[in-house]
């Protein structure tokens, strides 16, 4: 029983350190699709911010340092992409998946140039990363704390919501939707930064290729299952942390009599997602003009 | 048409392909600069490594093959109303499909397993695709999410084919094994004698001819359209959206299901590790930069192939520029692409005089 005690515990450490990049990026998503602006770069969030933030960590040898600077390479990239979905008009979908490959892209060569090989950072010294994940579980948890009120009790968040459901009364009340958009977005690729960070410094020891592992799109998912609201969306993300914790723990393990193939048991986490989004019909939740720009509004 | 009307019609869009191409290879140069490379010794190699002998060519003719499928495979989703991100997903599970057809029917006629296997190659890639769209028509959730999960899970189911269940032992690297010689596309008369470009590149490009003709000729072909375009008005004319829905991901799913015969068939006669690698992807800006037209598709896969087989060579032949080039001037690509509204205008302008 000792020895389950010491699993089961085991077991939810992984979950709590796998969800925290989720939650992050979970929250990045929130502010962005609650403006009404539909968000699937948050992949890119976590890749450049992992990125950054282990690359400023290795030169200036210190993890806070590192995540300061994640957490602005997020806001950079949010603010590009917040500009061109808003001010652009281009559609929000296919922007975001532009910055996903810019990520893929970008990084390879950057991290070339920087450190001579294109698949990730050198390894971080134990001086230049966070010995543990409790900073990101106290930022999850504060965050999650301020969002919930934010967006009940504040103009911004009121504003936020209303250019989510409905802009064309916010317009109306002489508020300018595309600064109300813009800010929300960078305000969640700021949180999501977090998270990247939290990806390279914490749960790792430094950035490797594609690090984020669809995270960015699972944490979308939470998103959806959880119907835009703050907290249902991080127990979902907890669930998605949860298997992909248990993914790890059933590798190499026979389920059932049968030795299952590591290639399908690390598949399990997508197959988690997908099954959510297949069973919850959710569609009436989400904020009425999300990826719709404002001028189709006008012409209506 | 009239002619002028003609080019009233067509010269902002194609004025508007070309700002793309400028900027995107501009913004590629700019990257190359950032990284201490000189931009015209860049676009040196690129040209010099993708057209400039006849190896590089058959070789740029075999990459733009794959990506010829996955830009049709878009291409019918956009026209359908969906974004199909799924493409190397479908191109995966299609490949996997063929392969399992093409072991099982090894001692058949050709005649006979040939069939089979195109046949399994469609099958295998549209329903990967058509599960996507049963979710996004009937659970309201969104096709690009929902296919880029289907992605890793595809991924999933790759490795577990090289790694487990058709791996050769004989080999060292994870692969599976080699189909039967009758499966081998013969290769085309350009380069070296074993190919890489293939017969698949003229089945690719019948392809292409075969979905203009059902996009622009057919009524199912153009019930899709309607619902792309105009989804209210195709409810209102009695046509079941959902079912159109589902239908056009199978198509999409489909066409990228045969991405894989170039390689698989034609070049390594085997899965490898690391097939697919982008191609699928790829195919989201080659439908783009071809407007969501055949023609558009298949010289914008050549342009594209050329890139990725000049790009190959930035690995060896500059110190901080690497094959993510591709990706890098994709991405810029398709971002100027997307923020059109802004040049629209702009371009109208300059195109009246």
């Amino acid at each position: 029983l000792a020895a389950d005690a010491a699993f089961w515990s085991a077991l939810a450490l992984a979950t709590l350190r796998l969800s925290l990049p989720l939650i992050l990026a979970c929250f990045g998503g929130l502010m962005s699709e609650r403006a009404g602006v539909a968000n699937i770069a948050l992949e890119s969030y976590l890749l450049f911010s992992a990125f950054t933030a282990a690359t400023v960590a290795h030169f200036t040898l210190s993890p806070h340092v590192g995540l300061l600077a994640g957490v602005a390479a997020a806001g950079a990239v949010g603010w590009l992409f917040a500009t061109i979905c808003v001010y652009g008009r281009g559609d929000q979908i296919v922007v975001g998946m532009a910055f996903n490959f810019l990520a893929l892209g970008l990084i390879p060569i950057l991290c070339r140039a920087l450190f001579g090989v294109s698949g990730g950072t050198p390894a971080l010294p134990v001086e230049a990363r966070f010995g543990g994940i409790w900073l990101f579980a106290f930022l999850a948890l504060a965050y999650a704390v301020y969002v919930a009120w934010m967006l009940r009790q504040t103009p911004f968040g009121l504003r936020v919501h209303a250019a989510g459901e409905n802009p064309v009364a916010l317009l109306n009340q002489g508020v300018d939707v595309h600064r109300v958009r813009v800010l929300a977005i960078v305000q969640g690729a700021l949180i999501a930064g977090v998270g990247g960070a939290c990806l390279s410094l914490a749960l790792s020891s430094g950035y490797a290729r594609d690090m984020s592992a669809g995270r960015g799109f699972i944490a979308l998912a939470a998103l959806i299952f959880g119907g835009w609201r703050p907290l249902p969306a991080v127990l979902a993300c907890l669930a998605f942390g949860f298997t992909d914790a248990a993914q790890i723990q059933l590798q190499g393990r026979e389920i059932a009599g049968v030795k299952w193939p590591t290639t399908l048991i690390q598949t399990l986490p997508y197959l988690a997602a997908l099954t959510v989004l297949m069973f919850s019909r959710r569609r009436v939740l989400a904020p009425s003009a999300i990826n719709r720009d404002l001028e189709t509004f006008r012409s209506n | 048409m009239n002619v002028s009307v003609w080019w009233k019609n067509s010269a902002p869009s194609m004025a508007m392909t070309l700002v793309a191409l400028i900027v995107g290879l501009g913004f590629g140069g700019l990257v190359a600069l950032a990284v201490g490379e000189n931009p015209a010794h860049v676009i040196g190699i690129l040209v010099r490594g993708s057209v400039g002998s006849s190896s590089a060519l058959a070789m740029t003719l075999f990459n733009a093959t794959p990506i010829i499928f996955t830009g049709l495979s878009v291409m019918w989703a956009f026209r359908a109303g969906l974004f199909n991100v799924g493409a190397e997903g479908q191109m995966i599970m299609g490949s996997l499909a063929m392969l399992s057809v093409a072991y099982a029917t090894g001692a058949a006629s050709p005649w006979l397993a040939w069939p089979c296997v195109l046949a399994a190659g469609f099958v295998g890639g549209g329903l990967w695709g058509a599960l996507a769209g049963w979710v996004k028509a009937y659970r309201g959730a969104h096709e690009v999410l929902v296919t880029i999960l289907l992605n890793f899970v595809a991924f999933g189911a790759i490795a577990f084919s090289v790694v487990t269940l058709y791996r050769d032992r004989a080999s060292q690297a994870p692969e599976t094994w080699a189909v039967a010689p009758m499966f081998h596309l013969p290769a085309l008369p350009v380069g070296t004698a074993h190919g890489p470009a293939n017969l698949s590149l003229l089945l690719a490009l019948t392809t292409s001819a075969l979905v203009a003709l059902a996009l622009w000729g057919s009524v199912f072909g153009f019930r899709q359209r309607l619902v792309g375009g105009a989804s209210e008005v195709a409810r209102w004319n009695g046509l079941n959206v959902n079912r159109h829905i589902v239908l056009a991901m199978f198509v999409a799913g489909g066409l990228a299901g045969w991405a894989g015969l170039s390689e698989v068939f034609g070049y390594t006669f085997r899965l490898r590790e690391g097939f697919a690698a982008g191609s699928g992807f790829m195919g989201i800006a080659v439908a783009l930069l071809g407007r969501n037209s055949c023609l558009g598709v298949v010289l914008s896969a050549l342009l594209f192939g050329a890139l990725q087989t000049g790009s190959l060579a930035l690995d060896i032949e500059t110190e901080g520029v690497t094959r993510e080039m591709t990706l890098v001037i994709q991405a810029a690509l398709i971002l100027t692409l997307a923020s059109e509204k802004v040049f629209r205008p702009f371009l109208g302008r300059v195109l009246r005089g």
